[in-house]
């Protein structure tokens, strides 16, 4: 009986005794989708040095598929059991304060480590007086990659890509055999819209809300119709696939020899560089043709990807300690990150900016002048406006080639779509201040 | 006469009976009732009280976390002006138009080959025909994405084989419903097949050796016979495909994302996408309820048909 006794009460301690015990270490749920392994592998690492180097905080990381990623974040919202941080496009940032999900880091960060943002990632971090993320990196969305060898099969000269749209498409046609496709850009609405910010924005001096996204007003601008114009040309030129045969932030077809030019983003070359290191001379990298050829305006739009804290976390010091930890305590840390990446993204903090300028970093990536020289001076951060804006350009584009609408119905169309989403979501008004 | 009378309480009074009787008989309800609870209990935490929630919640403008706002009618009327809620309806419609004939029509075709083949033969089709109804609709959406790539997939290779132009299935409003179709009916075509199946074997060989008897042929014995025999089978797997074909989602959320242009965008998936999409879930939740109201009202439509007394002859 007694032996019955002293089991039951040491049992009873240990239930009593064990969950303080684990209680004592404040666990941070942290949700991020995968993207390239050495970019999850970099996350893994310091999310483990960072739960070994102290006993207070656990962060848990959790990957979530980018396909399932919006139903399941936005189930969670609504059940209250979102995680605590979660990675994040840099725009969405903007997006996630306007929904009022997210909450902002002044209260729980010494403000002086917002001196080491650069401007752009300033851009996107910065809204209605408050810091909300914390920025990662950042990456041009649209350039050109073209295949050296095959150019030269077709007699073209292998270092001279086309620099307007006419010399795209008529490159296009010599390069194009039964087996390979000349070009290859994006073919779906969500893409074609998203893909083109920068050469919108590059071809009207703005996007498609006004000021104060209180109107459309794409079918008024004049680079709205010449780039609808450019995708019909594309088209009927026959130098492309109707439909594309891999997703926009792929590589493939161009190392798998299914095209020869490829409208892609930054994040391309570092996939080259690691899983195709044979096609790294074959490849060439340049802006995206413009119809005069010049490339002083915006033919990209500078996306990348960022942290953001869950406005109903009960945590939000232990978030941002985290934050601070990972992003700002030592540059080196990042760092690792641009190293991991062959440097084909670009830093948003200017002490990582430093020590990456330090390296022997064209040696390492072999396009990085040409990406830092053309590309990225030129480029606009992406619009932090709802994605319903960005789908109606691409209908507009779809309604050209498939329904043989004219750009300027197409866009009328695209305009009445968007002025009734804004009517019906009040958007008028809500464009966010820097 | 009073009210007692038209309930029909007095008529089941009939002679008194013993107290036993009674005890019997509410013995016997209340296990009748308690059987019952569980489900009822179901319906009501699933069914019932997020359907007076949902009725709550689509007049008000809720924000998962700004907190809500009173706005009356004002979902229902945005849902009722929006014309791509209301051509979501005609895509419906247009997945019907493709899927049910063809897959009633292939199913009735399979159906009088299986009764006519080898009882081994027909075990083996049987089986093999039934396979793409346990296969998921995620697994039957994948496989279909790699047919219709455009480069290499099984669709466009065999189209340029006998000499056709390569197809964009799922970038092209020609054919983007016929690529949400094709894998439809290949996923009810066995469970279709198997009903069918059953409505043939019911019907008496008698019936035939007396047509033939009488020098019917073939085809007078099937429009005489099978057909009308088989009627009720068929009201059966035309109202449930009419109300599945309402409710499609997972393969035209997979395969072509509702595009292009909306052409395969369907109720369901209106609503999905705005639930992901939207800041705030009133739109989601009225246009929910609206074509909720939609459904009950063609289901309550058909059955009316069904139960009627015409249907039953």
């Amino acid at each position: 009986m007694r032996k019955a006794v002293a089991l039951f009460l040491t049992i009873a301690l240990l239930l009593v005794c064990i969950p303080n015990a684990f209680a004592a270490r404040t666990t941070i749920i942290f949700w991020h989708y995968p993207q390239d392994e050495y970019s999850d592998a970099w996350w893994e690492e310091w999310i483990e040095e960072y739960n070994n180097s102290q006993n207070e905080v656990y962060v848990e990381l959790e990957w979530v598929p980018m396909d399932g990623w919006n139903v399941k974040l936005k189930g969670a919202q609504a059940a209250g059991t979102a995680p605590d941080i979660y990675g994040m496009p840099l725009a969405d940032a903007g997006r996630n304060v306007t929904n009022g999900t997210v909450l902002a880091f002044d209260e729980y960060v010494d403000p002086a480590i917002w001196e080491d943002l650069t401007d752009v990632a300033r851009q996107y971090t910065y809204i209605n007086g408050s810091y909300w993320s914390f920025p990662r990196y950042l990456e041009p969305s649209a350039m050109l990659l073209w295949r050296k060898d095959l150019f030269e099969a077709a007699g073209l000269d292998p270092e001279m890509p086309p620099t307007t749209w006419d010399e795209l498409i008529e490159t296009g046609k010599k390069l194009k055999t039964d087996t390979c496709w000349g070009l290859h850009i994006p073919t779906n609405e969500a893409d074609i819209g998203w893909t083109t910010w920068g050469m919108q924005y590059g071809l009207s001096g703005s996007l498609a809300l006004n000021d104060d996204w209180s109107k459309s007003r794409m079918s008024e601008l004049e680079g709205y119709h010449q780039l609808a114009n450019f995708f019909n040309d594309v088209y009927w030129a026959n130098i492309a696939p109707e439909q594309a045969i891999y997703g926009y932030g792929s590589i493939d077809a161009l190392c798998e020899n299914r095209c020869a030019m490829l409208m892609t983003g930054s994040w391309s070359l570092a996939t080259v560089l690691i899983d195709y290191p044979e096609m790294v001379d074959k490849i060439g990298v340049s802006h995206f043709p413009t119809p005069d050829g010049s490339y002083d305006h915006a033919t990209a739009s500078m996306g990348g990807y960022c942290v953001l804290m869950d406005k109903l976390t009960e945590h939000p010091q232990e978030c941002a300690d985290f934050l601070v930890w990972m992003f700002t305590r030592d540059p080196a840390v990042m760092y690792d990150f641009f190293e991991r990446s062959h440097f084909s993204k670009f830093s948003p903090w200017k002490s990582v900016e430093s020590m990456i300028a330090q390296a022997d970093t064209y040696s390492i990536n072999p396009w990085l002048e040409t990406v830092m020289d053309t590309v990225i001076p030129y480029s606009i951060p992406e619009p932090i406006y709802p994605w319903e804006v960005t789908y109606a350009f691409g209908r507009a584009v779809n309604r050209i080639l498939l329904e043989g609408y004219d750009a300027e119905e197409a866009l009328r169309i695209a305009d009445d779509e968007v002025n009734k989403y804004i009517e019906n979501f009040g958007l008028a008004g809500q464009n966010l201040k820097n | 006469m009073n009210e007692r009378h038209i309930t029909g309480l007095t008529a089941s009074k009939g002679p008194k009976r013993s107290r036993r009787q009674l005890t019997r008989q509410l013995r016997n309800n209340l296990e009748g009732m308690l059987l019952v609870i569980p489900a009822l209990l179901l319906i009501t935490i699933f069914a019932i009280i997020p359907m007076i929630y949902a009725l709550f919640s689509s007049v008000y403008d809720v924000s998962l976390y700004t907190g809500t706002e009173f706005v009356g009618f004002e979902n229902y009327q945005r849902v009722l002006h929006d014309t791509v809620f209301w051509s979501t309806f005609k895509t419906a419609f247009r997945y019907m138009l493709y899927v049910i004939p063809a897959s009633l029509l292939l199913a009735f075709m399979l159906a009088n080959l299986m009764i006519r083949i080898p009882k081994k033969a027909a075990g083996i089709f049987k089986a093999s025909i039934y396979i793409p109804n346990v296969i998921s609709g995620v697994i039957t959406s994948v496989i279909f994405i790699f047919i219709y790539d455009y480069d290499s997939g099984l669709a466009n290779v065999l189209l340029e084989k006998i000499g056709i132009k390569r197809i964009g299935w799922v970038t092209d409003t020609k054919y983007a419903m016929l690529a949400v179709a094709i894998p439809a009916i290949w996923m009810s075509l066995g469970g279709t097949t198997l009903i069918m199946l059953s409505g043939l074997n019911d019907i008496p060989t008698v019936y035939y050796e007396a047509a033939s008897i009488d020098g019917a042929n073939a085809f007078q014995q099937l429009y005489k016979i099978t057909l009308p025999s088989m009627r009720n089978v068929f009201i059966y797997l035309l109202v449930t495909s009419i109300v599945g074909s309402m409710q499609v989602f997972e393969l035209p959320n997979l395969i072509t994302h509702g595009g292009p242009l909306y052409s395969t965008t369907t109720p369901n998936l209106h609503i999905y996408t705005h639930f992901i999409n939207d800041t705030s879930l009133g739109y989601t939740v009225a246009a929910s309820l609206v074509i909720f109201l939609l459904l009950a009202g063609l289901t309550a439509v058909i059955f009316r048909l069904i139960s009627s007394e015409k249907s039953m002859e």
